[in-house]
C-alpha cells in the first residue's frame, strides 16, 4: 500500500525532471523537431502525414517527427498541443480541423500549418482565405468545383444546361452544390439540380433532370457516390457526360472524367509550404489558405471509351496529364 | 507542462466527480455524460460568441446539464429501462440537440472569442504583469480553472453533508431502508442523476475555453476516463469519509492524466505508437481492478 503510493508520486513527478533535462539537450543545427497531431488513425489522414514526411525528406530537410494521435478522442487534442509546447517544437503541423484548432490555441509563436481542413475560416483557425495568421497556415481539402466545371467546359465546348443530383440533408453536399450554382452562373451555365434523401432516390432522380441536362456533375456527396453506378446507367441510356469529384469509385467506369485530389498529394503540399516556413523563412502570414487546384496536386481520370461513344474528342495534352480508364 | 497537467487533471477530475456521483454513490450507471459535457460545451461557445458573461453561462450550463440528466432519470423511472439504457436514449438525443444548438455545425471555434479564461489572462497580463511573467498563461488558466473547481467541490461536499445529501447516500447503499423512512426513490434519483450531469455541462463549458472550440464529439471516450480516473482514486486511498472521497477522485484524475502524459512523451523509448494509449488505458483498468480483486480476498 505504502509502496505503492510512493510509486506513483514518483511517476507523477518524474517527468518535470525528465523534462528540465531534456531542454538543456543541444540539438543540432539543421535537424527541425516537427508535431504531427492527428485527430484519428484514417487512411486519408495517414496518407496526408506520409505525404508530408515524404516531401520533406525529399528535399533533403532532415526532420525528426513527433506524430501524436488523439484516438478520436477530441479532448487529447489539447494534450498534445501542450507537450508540443513544452517540447518548443519547430513546426507543428494540424491534420483535420479539432486537432489543427488546439494547436492554434496553445502553440502562439510555433508555426503552425493545418491541412486537411475543409474552412480554416469557418474553423477559426485563421481569419481569411488570402493570407495566413502570424504563425498559421495551410491547406485545404475543400472540393475545387471552379476548376473541375472549367474542365468539363473545356472538354464539352456546347455543354449549356449541367444537372447535379445532391443529398439535402449532407451540408458538405449541400454546400458544393451551392457553390456549383453559383460557378455555372459566372460561367454562362444554366444549372438543374435535384435532391435526394438516401442512395435509393438517386436513380429517380437522375431520371428526373436527365433529358433537359447536356452534362451531369457529381460532387463528394457520399450518398450520391454510394449511388454512382445508378446515376452512370441513367446517363449511358441518355448519352449524357458525367464529370466526377471522386476519382476512386469512378475508376470502375461509366464516368467521362474524374477530377479530385488524394491526400497523399495534398500531404505533399502541405510539405511544401513547411520547407517554405523553416528553410526558406517564408512567414506563416504571407502564405494564403491553399486548394489543391493545380494539376499536379490532382488525381485526373479519363474515359476513353466513354469519350468515343459520345463523341467527345480529348485534348492530347489533357490524355498526358491523366490516367486512362478503357472500360 | 506540469501546469497543464493539473489543469487537464482538475478540468477532467469534475467529469469524475460526476461519473464517481452516478456510478459509486447512487449506484446508477449513468452514460449520459457523453452527451452532457459537450451539451455544456457547446450552450457555452454558443452563449460566449453572443458576449454572455460567465456569471450568467456558468448557472446556464449547469442547469442544462441537470435537465439533462432529469430527462435520463426520468425515462428510467417512468418506462422502468435500466440506467444504462436510459442514459444511451439521452445521450443520442442529445447530439441532435448539440447540433442545433450551434447553427447546424458539429465544431464552433472559440479562437477568436472573448471567453472567462482568455479575459482573465488579459487581465492579469495587463494590470499584473509581474504576477504574469511568473505564472505565464498556463499558470493563469490553471489558477482559473482552480479557483472554478475548488467553489464546485466546496458546494458538491457542503451538498453531501445534508440532509439530502446524507438521503442520497443512503439510497445508493440501500433503497429500502430510504424507502421505508418515506423518502421517494424516483425524485432523489432526479436530484442525483441531475446533480452529476449538471456538473458535467458546467466542465464542458470549461473545457471548451481551455481547448479552444466546442465539438459534438466531445464527449466520446470521456467516461472511460473518469472511471478509470475513480478506479486510481480508490487503489491509492482507502476512505469511508465522504469529504476526502471527492478529493481522491481529482487526484485520481490527475495521477491518470500524468500516465497518459508519460505514454505520449515517453511511449517511443520502449515502441510504443500514439494508437497504442488506449491499450495502456485499458491494461490500466485491469491492473487496479487485479488489485481490488486480490486486497478483497486478503481481507
Amino acid at each position: 500500500m505504502k509502496y505503492s503510493f510512493l510509486l506513483i508520486i514518483c511517476v507523477c513527478i518524474a517527468p518535470s525532471l525528465l523534462f528540465a533535462n531534456g531542454a538543456s539537450e543541444t540539438e543540432e543545427p539543421e535537424q527541425y523537431t516537427i508535431g504531427f497531431s492527428k485527430i484519428v488513425a484514417h487512411p486519408a489522414l495517414d496518407a496526408l502525414e506520409k505525404g508530408v514526411q515524404d516531401e520533406l525528406s525529399e528535399q533533403g530537410v532532415s526532420a525528426q517527427y513527433d506524430s501524436q494521435n488523439a484516438n478520436g478522442d477530441i479532448n487529447a487534442a489539447i494534450s498534445i498541443a501542450q507537450k508540443f509546447s513544452s517540447d518548443s517544437v519547430d513546426l507543428a503541423v494540424g491534420i483535420a480541423t479539432p486537432t489543427a484548432q488546439a494547436l492554434v490555441q496553445v502553440l502562439e509563436d510555433t508555426p503552425v500549418v493545418y491541412t486537411g481542413v475543409t474552412d480554416p475560416v469557418a474553423a477559426g483557425i485563421v481569419s481569411s482565405y488570402d493570407r495566413g495568421e502570424t504563425n498559421v497556415t495551410g491547406v485545404s481539402d475543400k472540393t475545387p468545383v471552379e476548376a473541375q466545371l472549367q474542365l468539363l467546359k473545356e472538354l464539352l465546348p456546347n455543354m449549356s444546361i449541367l444537372g447535379h443530383v445532391y443529398t439535402g440533408s449532407e451540408e458538405n453536399a449541400v454546400l458544393l452544390a451551392k457553390e456549383a450554382e453559383a460557378v455555372s452562373e459566372k460561367m454562362g451555365l444554366e444549372f438543374v439540380s435535384t435532391t435526394v434523401t438516401n442512395s435509393s432516390e438517386v436513380r429517380s432522380a437522375a431520371e428526373s433532370i436527365i433529358s433537359r441536362v447536356d452534362a451531369i456533375y457529381v460532387s463528394t456527396d457520399n450518398t450520391v457516390v454510394s449511388a454512382l453506378p445508378s446515376i452512370i446507367e441513367v446517363a449511358e441510356n441518355n448519352d449524357v457526360p458525367i464529370l466526377s469529384a471522386d476519382p476512386s469509385s469512378a475508376k470502375d467506369g461509366g464516368v467521362l472524367v474524374a477530377w479530385g485530389f488524394d491526400y497523399y498529394k495534398m500531404g505533399r503540399a502541405t510539405g511544401r509550404i513547411v520547407i517554405d516556413i523553416l528553410v526558406n523563412g517564408v512567414s506563416p502570414a504571407e502564405i494564403p489558405t491553399q486548394y489543391m487546384v493545380k494539376p499536379s496536386d490532382i488525381e485526373l481520370l479519363i474515359n476513353t471509351k466513354v469519350a468515343e461513344t459520345l463523341g467527345i474528342t480529348i485534348p492530347t495534352p489533357l490524355l498526358n496529364e491523366a490516367e486512362i480508364i478503357e472500360k | 507542462m506540469i501546469f497543464s497537467i493539473l489543469t487537464e487533471g482538475l478540468l477532467y477530475g469534475g467529469l469524475s466527480l460526476s461519473v464517481y456521483l452516478s456510478f459509486r454513490l447512487l449506484n446508477f450507471p449513468d452514460l449520459t455524460i457523453d452527451g452532457s459535457f459537450p451539451l455544456g460545451a457547446v450552450i457555452a461557445a454558443s452563449m460566449f460568441a453572443s458576449g454572455y458573461s460567465a456569471i450568467a453561462i456558468y448557472p446556464f450550463v449547469f442547469f442544462a446539464g441537470v435537465l439533462a440528466g432529469m430527462i435520463t432519470a426520468a425515462i428510467h423511472n417512468k418506462f422502468s429501462v435500466p440506467p444504462l439504457l436510459a442514459g444511451i436514449i439521452t445521450m443520442t438525443m442529445l447530439y441532435s440537440v448539440n447540433i442545433r444548438i450551434l447553427g447546424n455545425r458539429s465544431n464552433f471555434p472559440l479562437l477568436r472569442i472573448d471567453t472567462a479564461i482568455s479575459r482573465f489572462t488579459n487581465f492579469v497580463e495587463s494590470s499584473l504583469p509581474e504576477l504574469f511573467q511568473v505564472l505565464s498563461k498556463n499558470g493563469i488558466r490553471l489558477s482559473y480553472v482552480l479557483f472554478v473547481i475548488i467553489l464546485m467541490i466546496a458546494v458538491v461536499i457542503y451538498l453531501l453533508y445534508t440532509r439530502l445529501g446524507l438521503v442520497l447516500r443512503a439510497m445508493g447503499d440501500n433503497e429500502k431502508v430510504v424507502i421505508s423512512y418515506g423518502y421517494s426513490v424516483r425524485r432523489l434519483k432526479l436530484v442525483g442523476i441531475g446533480l452529476a450531469n449538471g456538473i458535467a455541462g458546467l466542465i464542458g463549458a470549461l473545457v471548451a475555453q481551455n481547448q479552444g472550440f466546442a465539438d459534438v464529439g466531445m464527449g466520446r471516450g470521456v467516461i472511460i476516463g473518469a472511471l478509470v480516473s475513480v478506479l486510481i482514486g480508490e487503489f491509492i486511498f482507502k476512505t469511508d469519509k465522504i469529504y476526502f472521497q471527492v478529493l481522491r477522485v481529482f487526484i485520481g484524475t490527475i495521477l491518470f492524466q500524468s500516465i497518459l502524459f508519460l505514454g505520449r512523451y515517453y511511449g517511443y523509448t520502449v515502441q510504443l505508437i500514439p494508437t497504442d494509449l488506449q491499450l495502456l488505458v485499458g491494461l490500466t483498468i485491469i491492473f487496479l481492478l487485479a488489485i481490488q480483486q486480490l486486497r478483497k480476498r486478503n481481507a
